[in-house]
């Protein structure tokens, strides 16, 4: 007792720790998300477990299959955990930081080390209740057959040093950065430019294509460990380090200095150039609309010149890849890599429009000058609209490229590919609208622009991969009626741009009439201009209220 | 939360027939403000004549902000009704935002703008005339002695400048009403003292001026009338002196006289509503009760017990002990 006694109880007191978990389990988003995490990763591996042989398969069909499905699954949970974890660190110093809590903090008996491990383990006790979920479908792969013990337990420990090792470069990314949106930021971009971190994902995903043979290196998992534990603590230690240092950063604007970078580098070339200026910026006071001025005379992204050089990069790759890949491969390597550049082009003009709408509104609410502009006399729907027109004009920068990559292939495969040409016009004329709309509906209820962003560009990343993967699911459960293929084709804007893709290629004279060919066509534009019509409505609908003021009185 | 019943003219409180002239600038009636279960505020009225100064004093979550901000239409649902001008704020709202002008705790400034084209940006949304917009932009900057800054970025400016500046939007319209929640916050002495002086000028001017501040001393030198808020409900509302008055507090005034004596000091004392007179050297202390004399009363009773006066200077109201005395701390 007396050794009992003597003991640092105090150092044993946790209260970073408590009071996180405590506000954790006292938020119902904490259940919401735990029960919808948990639902998504049943189902998912329910479809994975009987998609292939159907409900009614035989024990002697599914023998064996239990290796693959344990690899998938997995891979899914990792994949998984790079999307959960970065949310769920980055506000753990950042967020403190921001709410100026952080001094408090390193002023009271606690050590740096134990605010970084208090918070740390904060973070780590919901990541690793997600892993859990996953622990019940692991063990029943393990009953297909196909799978050892010995794998089946280096594939958690895989997943619980995966998880570790990540948490501890959020908590790095988050003691360093001066607010939750940048930490997040540089979680997901250190994730994903850096896949050699997540050590023991490299060095047992190779195993994990073996998991069958019961071929797994021992040596190379252990290696894999140790290296995982090596670089969980250096990041700990790094973020320990720059805790106190970095207590009183501010939040600076991160683009505008880049572009002035950029600014001085252009101009040091200009001058070799001979000093031509194509866009000269000229002095402005707003006039009727101030922030369709602002919007496009002040804005990084509304400016003539920077709005160029958003259009140089990505038009450039798209000029110089599409004849490349034109003249150099096989045909049907041809068809694969300009259906890759179109798909990478489409991505980067969704996201660039939805993460700006997303955040035309929210911004300002986060910047806290939204209220300046609520008590103007100008309508909530002459606020919305000025505030789109650098939106409006991202969307014609951004469609550019997409136009020109479908001219390109129009000119390429036939002069006579008019449906081709319509049909790629039309989704310029759908798709982007009808994702700014989105975007400016969840932006204007989400309390702060990263929300707002994170919001969208799951609902979009959501919709893409749902229907991505609906047609080969449903295919699996013998759904496979041409009702259904071409209900999913109406409502899949992938299989659309993907068929439009194919009317360029195939000869004419092999197609079936045109009112048949085209009427999936035309229901999905309907569809879609439908939709982005409502969202549009939706948007402008008590606007007054969701921008959070009093409505005019009709 | 959308009552808007009430009386339709007249005293807000007793719902009395109208009197001639022109409605009070601000009137407030039983107003109830509510987010989910917490009621911010509950059941207020008062109302502010044209031209008054009212101080609202009140502890964090009090329900200043709220009430300001239903004022300001940027507050929806409430309950009760609220009127600036003889205009409910949800009959007629862009109206009310036209005779109104709002400085917000945060002032809502855009970094990426210089003064000149934050004053031009607020003036387009106005929709001012466009040949006056120069000259009256100039005249606030003067006003706000910002002159020398037009061409500096907003996020270049002192704190103090930029609440100058915010100030100084707000009055671009010429508002009649200004509501100003907690303006002096976050300022140094001297940028208080510069807010200050702005807004007695203002006052003079005629504005009519609801402010919300925790610093009590500067609310005394400006307001005419004050309204204490505890836990969503207005615990006095009236004339400084009215306070002094209820709470029996006393005035402090400083003399400084010619000729001190421990005479002239016992006579100071028989002063009819003197409680307490302290003697240094020549400066007199004298603790008053206001409502038995006035400073200027106290003064030509000084000079008739003889004592030649130098210096004269009453403290003002002890707002902090009214206060103190008035609220216990709650919140809604």
């Amino acid at each position: 007792m007396s050794v009992l006694r003597r003991l640092p109880l105090t150092t044993l007191r946790l209260p970073v720790l408590v009071k996180d978990l405590t506000e954790l389990a006292a938020q119902r988003r904490t259940y919401i998300i735990r029960f919808v995490y948990g639902l998504v990763l049943f189902v998912s591996s329910g479809l994975l477990f009987y998609a292939n042989l159907g409900i009614g398969a035989s024990a002697r069909q599914t023998l064996g299959r239990g290796a693959t499905y344990f690899a998938i699954l997995l891979a899914l949970q990792i994949l998984a955990m790079y999307l959960v974890i970065p949310l769920m660190t980055a506000g753990a110093i950042a967020a403190e930081r921001q709410r100026e809590t952080l001094v408090l903090l390193l002023l009271s008996p606690l050590t740096p080390w134990q605010i970084i491990l208090q918070k740390y383990l904060s973070r780590m006790t919901p990541v690793l209740s997600f892993v859990f979920l996953s622990f019940p479908l692991l063990a029943i792969t393990y009953t297909f057959g196909g799978v050892t013990v010995a794998e089946l337990i280096l594939g958690i420990v895989v997943l619980v040093f995966v998880c570790l090792e990540l948490g501890a470069f959020g908590i790095m990314c988050s003691a360093w950065c001066a607010t939750t949106a940048q930490a997040l930021g540089a979680t997901y971009v250190g994730a994903l430019l850096f896949p050699w971190f997540c050590s023991g994902v490299c060095c047992t995903l190779p195993a994990a294509g073996r998991w069958g043979s019961a071929n797994v290196s021992h040596v190379a998992a252990v290696v894999a460990a140790g290296f995982c534990v090596f670089s969980t603590a250096a990041c700990l230690t790094i973020a320990e380090t720059v805790l106190a240092g970095r207590a009183f950063v501010t939040a600076n604007r991160s683009v505008p200095p880049l572009f002035r970078l950029i600014d001085r580098l252009f101009e040091a070339l200009n001058t070799v150039a001979g000093g031509v200026v194509l866009l000269r910026d000229r002095p402005s006071l707003p006039e009727r609309e101030p922030i369709r001025w602002r919007e496009t005379r002040k804005r990084t992204f509304g400016t003539p010149r920077y709005l160029t050089r958003v259009l140089l990069a990505i038009e450039l790759p798209v000029m110089v890849l599409a004849p490349a890949i034109r003249l150099s491969a096989a045909p049907a390597v041809q068809d694969r890599g300009l259906l890759l550049v179109l798909g990478l082009t489409w991505m980067s003009a969704l996201l660039l429009v939805g993460v700006f709408a997303a955040s035309v509104i929210s911004q300002e609410r986060s910047r806290r000058t939204l209220t300046v502009l609520l008590i103007s006399p100008l309508t909530g729907r002459q606020i919305l609209e000025q505030k789109l027109a650098g939106v409006d004009r991202l969307m014609a920068v951004v469609a550019l490229p997409l136009a020109s990559l479908m001219l390109f292939e129009f000119w390429w495969r036939s002069p006579t590919a008019g449906a081709y040409l319509l049909l790629s016009a039309a989704t310029l004329a759908v798709y982007l609208p009808c994702v700014k709309w989105l975007a400016v509906g969840l932006g204007l209820r989400m309390r702060t622009q990263l929300i707002a962003v994170v919001v969208t560009v799951l609902v979009l990343g959501m919709w893409t991969a749902a229907m991505a993967a609906a047609i080969p699911v449903l295919r699996q459960f013998h759904v496979d009626s041409s009702a259904f293929r071409e209900l999913f084709f109406v409502l899949s804007p992938i299989d659309v741009v993907r068929s439009i893709q194919r009317t360029a290629t195939v000869d004419a004279g092999s197609l079936p009439p045109a009112l048949a060919r085209y009427r999936p066509f035309l229901l999905h534009f309907a569809l879609y201009a439908g939709l982005a019509f409502l969202l549009r409505l939706q948007c402008f609908r008590n606007i007054d209220r969701r921008l959070g003021r009093i409505p005019q009185p009709i | 939360m959308n009552d808007t019943s009430g009386p339709s003219n007249g005293d807000p409180r007793d719902g009395s027939p109208k009197e001639s002239g022109p409605p009070p600038m601000v009137e407030i009636f039983n107003l109830w403000v509510k987010y989910g279960p917490l009621e911010a505020v509950r059941g207020i009225s008062f109302s502010i004549p044209r031209g008054g100064v009212f101080g609202f004093i009140g502890p964090n979550g009090a329900g200043k902000s709220s009430t300001i901000r239903v004022l300001a239409t940027l507050q929806e649902p409430f309950a009760g009704w609220a009127r600036i001008d003889g205009i409910e704020v949800r009959s007629d709202p862009i109206k009310i935002r036209r005779k109104m002008g709002y400085l917000p705790d945060s002032v809502g400034l855009y970094e990426d703008l210089s003064v000149r084209e934050y004053l031009h940006f607020f003036a387009a949304a106005y929709d001012l005339p466009e040949a006056n917009r120069a000259r009256l932009i100039d005249d606030l900057l003067a006003l706000t002695d910002l002159a020398h800054k037009i061409d500096s970025q907003v996020v270049a400016l002192s704190r103090g400048m930029q609440q100058r500046l915010g100030l100084a939007r707000v009055l671009l319209h010429d508002p009649d009403l200004l509501l100003l929640d907690e303006p002096a916050s976050g300022l140094d002495p001297r940028a208080r003292i510069e807010i200050r002086e702005i807004l007695k000028e203002l006052a003079r001017m005629g504005k009519t001026i609801l402010i919300s501040s925790h610093i009590l001393h500067e609310l005394s030198q400006l307001c005419s009338q004050i309204g204490i808020l505890e836990a969503g409900e207005l615990v006095f509302e009236g004339p400084l002196e009215e306070i002094n008055r209820r709470l029996g507090l006393m005035q402090l005034v400083h003399a400084q006289v010619v000729n001190p004596s421990e005479e002239l000091t016992l006579r100071a004392r028989r002063i009819r509503g003197v409680e307490s007179v302290e003697s240094r050297g020549d400066r007199l202390s004298i603790r008053v009760r206001s409502e038995a004399i006035p400073p200027e009363a106290l003064l030509e009773e000084l000079r008739s017990i003889g004592a030649s006066v130098r210096m004269f200077q009453p403290e003002s109201l002890e707002l902090e002990t009214a206060f103190i005395k008035l609220t216990e701390g709650k919140t809604a």
